[in-house]
């Protein structure tokens, strides 16, 4: 489990570099496997998969043997598949970068990796469900259902992804079915589980009970049924038929009751605990990310109405919106996470100075990232409103923001390696290392 | 309670509430797209070998997160870029490049927009043909020049050029070549100095001669302004027709996507060459 930790911060390092470079065109000009066209994928993936993914295997997998108190059925196929996943994930990227991208965004890896992802996948699924499935309890707690649906959602969601829209469904019909898979992947994976790290988390980091269980079923449930529903929204106004359309329309627009309700029991848990995010990073990291959370499920419905798509589709905005949930809210989730865990796991104790550099950095320069982006959309909406004016207008007026963003994207790479070499380098090593964390899981 | 045990997480929300959108979200509206057939006299091609090679490339580079492939039924939109894609006309792409985010402009009626030419020397060179761009260069899709391209950057164009062919709209040409009356003013002149130095330096240069940095990977080279015989006249009617017709046969496209007091204003600049020699 260390191991995956180890690596997803090399890949968070990765992925903000990345997206650093990504802002300067003529960057690397010349060199074939380092224009933007190549590293975007190494972006989207690395944190989707490297960063994102890492973490919610390496918490599933705890938060599994703790919740059913038991350990993990065939814990060694668990731990195989970690270091291989990050070599799947690996090649995977760099089969991108010299150009045997799939061609589907989020689905680039080509089919050998593909092969590969799946069977790391599901060396994990099968140890993960067969506990749950065989530790005989009357019901689950929270956390438990959101990382057994996600596997499952996952596993049928990956393969499905990769295979149709690559050899049967052409054109639009393509197109509706890699947004479902697009948005499956937000939706059905890292949704439920930074939802589930952070129901498991609260209780533990406030030292109360999650307020109310049936809003905890209403949330779950509501995105279990809602969520696969709406993915058509990704191209609204497109040749997918009108009624799919609506249809997703509707859907999304439901999804502010459910994440409503899961946040309603956040912020009820939290009273008479707010005092402490001062001195509680993790609790402060998830709280953030639970403001962040509303923010972007607000919008999310939002924009799924035409007449915000009209304007607003194709544009910038869209990106902001796109790191407000995968940075602003399951990052940080996970960054609650690591704080809240290593420690304990690791027994080194981290430095309170350089995780606050690492909590200010991040949430200043994602906060000036986010507004720059979208005031950058909506100019590119509203310039593309007007027939008239030349495409490259629309470019000439996002440049300074494009600028702003990059400072911004370097305050937030400038976080993450402090937040590395905190993790890494600062504190004491009192017992030993890897080994007595396993026998700890 | 049944929801919170094993048995209904895994297998109604897990396995059964992902095969209903399965179903009724994706199935069906496959179903029905793949029996909407095109209109009579329209028909959807296939791609050739090469042009089924260019699109790899197209996939290969990640052309489609800065281009989009569909023009959206909203009249900005429309006007822009032309005729709002239908679902037939993208039968044969597999998998789809719609795209989701639009850098670059929407590439749906690319196709015949522009000539091979154009198309080599942008590719080669972005910013050289288009100011400000922010299109990397495909330099590797070329043998030094843009001149040159190789196998791929002929794919690549190839490619390019069957964006939209399914669909192509029936130019009513009298709407764009309509010339109004032009009354050449000192203002229409310096108006149109601006307007070029956007759309046509790149060509035919600063100072009209022919010797823009694009011009190097054209052939036919691009016009001479101050000396050489304009090939559809030199009078500012003229010249203002050229620009909504563009120059078969030449890497010169047409304007017509400039509204007609743009195009005015443009001729007069360009005629001004003439008269200062």
């Amino acid at each position: 489990m260390l191991l995956s930790i180890v690596w997803l911060v090399i890949s968070v390092s990765v992925g903000f570099i990345i997206s650093l470079q990504m802002t300067n065109p003529s960057l690397f000009a010349g060199i074939s496997f380092l224009h933007f066209g190549r590293l975007r994928p190494v972006h989207v993936n690395g944190v989707a998969f490297g960063w994102l993914t890492n973490v919610f295997f390496g918490m599933s997998l705890y938060m599994t043997q703790r919740l059913c108190r038991k350990p993990l059925i065939a814990f060694s196929l668990a731990q195989t598949a970690l270091p291989l996943w990050n070599i799947t994930v690996a090649l995977g990227v760099l089969s991108v970068m010299f150009g045997q991208s799939q061609g589907l965004e989020l689905a680039e890896f080509p089919l050998w990796v593909d092969a590969l992802v799946v069977v790391c996948f599901l060396m994990l699924f099968i140890p993960v469900i067969a506990t749950v499935a065989t530790a005989m309890q009357p019901k689950l707690y929270v956390a438990q259902w959101y990382i057994v649906a996600a596997y499952i959602w996952t596993a049928l969601n990956y393969v499905m992804g990769n295979t149709l829209p690559l050899w049967a469904l052409p054109g639009a019909a393509g197109a509706n079915i890699h947004s479902t898979y697009l948005h499956d992947v937000v939706g059905l994976w890292v949704t439920p589980m930074g939802v589930a790290a952070m129901y498991y988390l609260l209780p533990l980091v406030t030292k109360k009970p999650i307020f109310s269980h049936k809003l905890s079923l209403i949330g779950f449930w509501g995105l279990a049924f809602f969520y696969p529903l709406n993915t058509a929204h990704h191209y609204l106004l497109s040749p997918i038929p009108t009624w799919v359309q609506v249809f997703a329309i509707t859907a999304s627009f439901t999804l502010i009751a459910v994440v409503y309700s899961v946040m309603h029991n956040f912020f009820a848990t939290m009273s008479g605990k707010w005092g402490e995010i001062a001195d509680s990073i993790p609790l402060r990291f998830l709280l953030f990310g639970s403001i962040f959370y509303i923010i972007t499920c607000t919008q999310g419905p939002m924009h799924a109405q035409v007449f915000m798509q009209r304007v607003i589709h194709f544009t910038d905005w869209v990106i902001a919106h796109a790191h407000l949930a995968l940075l602003g809210v399951f990052s940080y989730w996970n960054f609650a996470a690591i704080y809240y865990f290593w420690e304990k796991w690791t027994g080194r104790s981290l430095k309170k100075n350089l995780s606050e550099w690492h909590f200010w950095l991040t949430t200043l320069g994602f906060t000036i990232y986010f507004l720059s982006l979208t005031a950058a959309g909506l100019l590119q909406g509203f310039f593309w409103k007007n027939p008239s004016v030349d495409f490259m207008e629309s470019v000439r007026v996002s440049i300074p923001f494009w600028w702003v963003r990059s400072f911004s994207g370097l305050m937030i790479v400038i976080g993450q390696f402090i937040f590395a070499y905190n993790l890494f380098f600062s504190g004491a090593q009192p017992h030993g290392e890897v080994k007595t964390v396993h026998t700890e899981a | 309670m049944f929801f919170e045990r094993f048995k209904g997480v895994f297998f109604v929300a897990g396995i059964l509430f992902f095969a209903i959108p399965f179903v009724f979200m994706v199935m069906l509206p496959t179903r029905q797209l793949a029996s909407k057939k095109p209109p009579s006299g329209k028909l959807v091609s296939a791609y050739s070998p090469v042009e089924q090679k260019g699109r790899q490339i197209y996939i290969r580079e990640g052309c489609m997160y800065c281009h989009s492939q569909f023009v959206r039924p909203v009249d900005f939109e429309t006007a822009r870029y032309g005729k709002a894609s239908q679902s037939w006309e993208h039968l044969n792409d597999l998998p789809h490049l719609y795209g989701t985010r639009r850098i670059g402009p929407d590439l749906a009626r690319e196709s015949q927009k522009r000539t091979d030419d154009w198309h080599y020397a942008h590719l080669y060179g972005p910013s050289n043909v288009v100011k400000d761009s922010v299109m990397p260069a495909f330099s590797w899709l070329f043998e030094g020049s843009a001149a040159k391209p190789n196998e791929e950057g002929k794919a690549l164009v190839a490619y390019l050029q069957t964006l939209g062919r399914n669909n192509m709209e029936e130019k009513s040409e009298s709407a764009v070549t309509e010339t109004g009356e032009i009354v050449i003013t000192p203002e229409l002149t310096a108006r149109g100095k601006t307007l070029y130095e956007t759309n046509c330096v790149s060509c035919h240069g600063e100072k009209g001669d022919g010797k823009g940095p694009a011009a190097a990977a054209l052939t036919p080279k691009p016009r001479n302004f101050i000396e050489e015989k304009f090939k559809y006249g030199d009078d500012v009617q003229s010249i203002f027709k050229t620009l909504a017709k563009g120059s078969p046969g030449t890497a010169m496209p047409s304007f017509a996507q400039l509204p007609s007091d743009d195009r005015r204003a443009l001729a007069a600049y360009v005629r001004s060459f003439r008269e200062a020699k």
